[in-house]
């Protein structure tokens, strides 16, 4: 992905050359060798020709110091022994280069054989973004797992792609941590660019520290019409806005000038614009003029699907069983799973035998977070908070439909979640029968095949204890 | 040229300048420091190795206009054994005379025609904390690659992450350092990249300038200057992996340990390092050990810590870890574990302006 001034070979000419560019400069040094003192030698080191245009050469030199010496001292002299083999060649320039000199590349190559040590390295070579856009290209639709749980969002923003700013403007997709959204906002970033659309990500802390600048240095419009020159713009994790209130008025008229030219805008944040706290209404309600979409936490088959993709793009397989064994034990983000996994492909580096299921087992047992230590009143206590109720409410005898309902949540998450036996629930709800409190969990595992809005109440709840 | 110059201030010139002027194999040249006398009694100083250039002014009685080059060393070497507070300089063919009221000496100069001119000023400048912005650069310096396979990797990458701050980055693949100090009214849009080497000497003379400074960037080159010092540097184009994304997010294991606790199990385990510097920090029950096994013996040192999360076990190259124990400024530190086989992150317990992120090793 990283690719070094590969630009500037676009359009030269060297046919008009009887030579090939390394063979010229090579001769023209040795020509030069007899007409300047051996001291100057030296200064050619690591030159060579960049490119050749009609009839002007340009040498690429390593440094600042070696263009000005060389243009100052030897231009006239490097012309007149270019000119002498090639006629054509009218004018020479030099230039900074940070192209590789040939040579060099050799001198690398025997450097990357030396370094060798046994620590891991930091994955860098995947975090090139560009420049002009933050794009990185890395992140594409092709790479993005689709599992029933993140169908909805997918289409969307597949949608968006194939009819930028008409369909779904703005697309406003939130989720938890590590659950693909930055993926999915940069693969549509990624795809619009292909589409010859200039593009911008940024994330909402950078286009605030943007804005401040702009300000301080009094130049307000200069930001404006930087942001506006985009046909789509990307902007991650706009939670970070909330209470800069500057920042966001200037969304808020950015979007408007998006809005009406039918330019793509797409946001991503951690939790639904309605919850965003010290954001303004006005901006509110322009996220909501689109799609908003949730991704929610991986499913089973997703996660599997997951794993088995993130296996095959690191050249390893596994047992099926064991892919499910992986998918069952970790249900958190996606940054969990893979961190799990990178664990697990160590393991399968250092050990010689494959992995069996036993030794991916330990693996996951030994790096799963144990489960946070709270006794059962904490955890009744934390969920009721999030009801309103204090615990004397809920042990009261009483089949209301506001104090019944999060009880009967409470036990079966106590029971689903902490593996409380029944009658120890009972207990902890004033001496209530484990009959009753087996019936609750009943009602809610039955609930849960028909009320769609129940499994976010619990997963909500469940974010209580992560 | 002939010249009258106070001693102690051609002294300190040369000192300051000639750090720069080494022995070049093949360009010796850059082994001397040139001087420009201009009527009015300005008088240059420059030296270069062609990586960075330093320029200085100090003022003097010039009877004489005109420029020489001598050996900065042997010019420097002479002056600082001079004990009379001024000295006179007269060039006269191919020998640079060097008297005071007792003495005399003689240099043989080198054309000053063939010294390299220095890059011109050019780009925009911004007023910098010198004082900080050596600051950043000499708390991360040490973490860039010491190789060329990836230039913008030998650099110190510098960029503006927060209003009124710079961020100073640099990594070698193993270990990344990232220090953010303090710099009022900074607006940098576009980031630098300046090689470990030069930010180093650059820093060196900010901080010796004490002053404010003006930053000046363009493609090619990063010049700091002052009224009466200007240096320039090469920097390099390229970008710098957004590793931010890097970072990690989430953590299996807190521990915070003494700072000296640790500097001093390292003193131990350091002398019974394998080749690969191999060291061993297990975590369990609120105590870490730390232990290094080579060929003459093994050596293994307990120390308290406060911790939180699960226990785990990990190897790293000590170099690594030792390598930030002098930037952090706090008593304590907190090394934050990500898993087996992941990277942690070393950060002070308050100041949270340095992070170093580690990789572990293999095996």
């Amino acid at each position: 992905m990283y690719t070094q001034h590969g630009t500037d070979r676009e359009d030269e000419d060297v046919s008009a050359l009887s030579r090939d560019l390394v063979t010229l400069w090579d001769e023209t040094l040795q020509e030069l060798s007899t007409h300047t003192s051996p001291a100057n030698k030296a200064w050619f080191r690591d030159t060579f020709i960049t490119t050749y245009n009609t009839g002007t050469v340009t040498v690429g030199v390593p440094s600042i110091f070696v263009r000005d010496y060389l243009r100052d001292k030897f231009s006239t002299l490097i012309l007149r022994v270019l000119r002498e083999k090639e006629q054509g060649i009218r004018g020479v320039v030099f230039s900074v280069t940070h192209r590789t000199p040939p040579d060099q590349a050799k001198r690398i190559e025997r450097e990357k054989q030396r370094s060798t040590t046994p620590s891991a390295v930091i994955p860098l070579d995947e975090y090139y973004v560009d420049r002009n856009d933050n794009l990185n290209p890395k992140y594409q639709f092709d790479s993005f797992v689709v599992g029933p749980f993140n169908q909805l969002p997918h289409a969307a923003a597949k949608a968006v792609v194939e009819r930028p700013g008409v369909v779904y403007n703005p697309l406003f997709i939130y989720g938890q941590t590590g659950h693909g959204k930055t993926h999915l906002i940069q693969a549509v970033g990624n795809s619009l660019k292909k589409r010859g659309l200039k593009v911008l990500y940024v994330t909402s802390e950078r286009f605030a520290v943007d804005y401040f600048n702009a300000i301080q240095t009094g130049d307000a419009n200069k930001f404006k019409d930087k942001y506006r020159a985009y046909d789509a713009i990307i902007i991650d994790d706009v939670q970070f806005l909330s209470y800069k209130d500057k920042t966001q008025e200037e969304l808020f008229h950015l979007f408007n000038a998006f809005h009406d030219l039918n330019k793509q805008i797409v946001f991503s944040s951690d939790i639904h614009p309605a919850l965003l706290e010290g954001l303004e209404d006005r901006l509110r309600s322009r996220f909501n003029q689109g799609m908003i979409i949730d991704i929610p936490k991986p499913d089973l088959e997703s996660r599997t699907a997951i794993i088995s993709a993130k296996l095959a793009h690191r050249g390893i397989t596994l047992d099926d069983q064991i892919v499910g064994y992986i998918a069952k034990s970790i249900e958190g983000n996606i940054r969990e799973l893979e961190g799990m996994l990178n664990s697990i492909i160590i393991q399968s580096e250092v050990s010689e035998k494959p992995l069996t299921y036993e030794m991916v087992k330990g693996i996951v047992e030994v790096s799963l977070k144990p489960k946070t230590n709270l006794s059962i009143r904490d955890i009744i206590e934390k969920i009721a908070r999030l009801y309103n109720l204090s615990i004397e409410d809920l042990h009261k005898k009483t089949r209301q439909k506001e104090i019944m309902r999060p009880r009967q949540l409470i036990m079966y998450i106590l029971r689903e979640d902490f593996q409380i036996s029944f009658p120890n629930i009972g207990a902890a709800f004033g001496g209530r029968d484990h009959t009753t409190v087996i019936h609750s969990c009943e009602r809610i595992k039955e609930d849960l095949k028909n009320d769609p809005m129940l499994p976010r109440e619990l997963n909500r709840i469940r974010d209580l204890f992560r | 040229m002939h010249i009258h110059i106070k001693t102690q201030e051609l002294r300190d010139m040369l000192e300051t300048v000639s750090r720069v002027s080494t022995k070049h194999p093949t360009l010796p040249i850059l082994q001397c420091v040139h001087l420009t006398a201009l009527e009015g009694g300005t008088i240059t100083f420059k030296a270069t190795n062609l990586e960075i250039g330093v320029e200085g002014t100090l003022s003097g009685k010039v009877e004489i206009p005109g420029a020489i080059a001598v050996p900065a060393h042997i010019l420097l070497q002479t002056i600082a054994l001079i004990t009379h507070p001024e000295v006179s300089l007269k060039e006269d063919v191919g020998t640079l005379t060097i008297t005071t009221k007792t003495s005399k000496t003689s240099i043989a100069t080198q054309p000053a025609d063939d010294f390299p001119n220095l890059p011109v000023l050019e780009g925009d400048a911004h007023t910098i904390s010198g004082k900080n912005f050596a600051y950043g650069i000499k708390t991360v310096a040490f973490a860039a690659s010491q190789n060329s396979i990836k230039p913008e990797l030998g650099c110190v990458y510098i960029y503006q992450k927060k209003e009124n701050t710079l961020t100073f980055v640099a990594t070698d693949s193993f270990r990344l350092a990232e220090k953010t100090v303090p710099m009022a009214n900074m607006v940098l849009s576009n980031h630098i990249l300046i090689p470990a080497k030069n930010a180093l000497e650059l820093a060196r003379l900010a901080e010796m300038m004490q002053a404010d400074s003006q930053l000046t960037l363009s493609e090619n080159q990063c010049v700091l200057s002052w009224d009466t010092l200007q240096v320039t540097s090469r920097s390099v184009v390229g970008s710098f992996p957004d590793y931010n994304q890097i970072m990690p997010k989430e953590f299996s294991t807190h521990a915070t340990i003494l700072v000296q606790d640790v500097m001093n199990a390292l003193r131990r385990t350091n002398v019974f390092l394998n080749k690969f510097a191999q060291l061993t920090l297990s975590l369990a029950g609120g105590a870490l050990t730390l232990s290094s096994k080579g060929d003459t013996g093994m050596t293994e040192e307990v120390v308290t810590v406060a911790q939180e999360g699960a226990d785990i076990a990990i190897s790293v190259n000590q170099k690594y870890l030792q390598d930030i124990l002098t930037y952090i400024t706090d008593d304590s530190l907190t090394v934050h574990f990500t898993g087996i086989g992941r990277p942690m992150v070393v950060e002070g317990v308050y100041d949270k302006s340095l992070r170093y992120l580690v990789m572990p090793m293999n095996r």
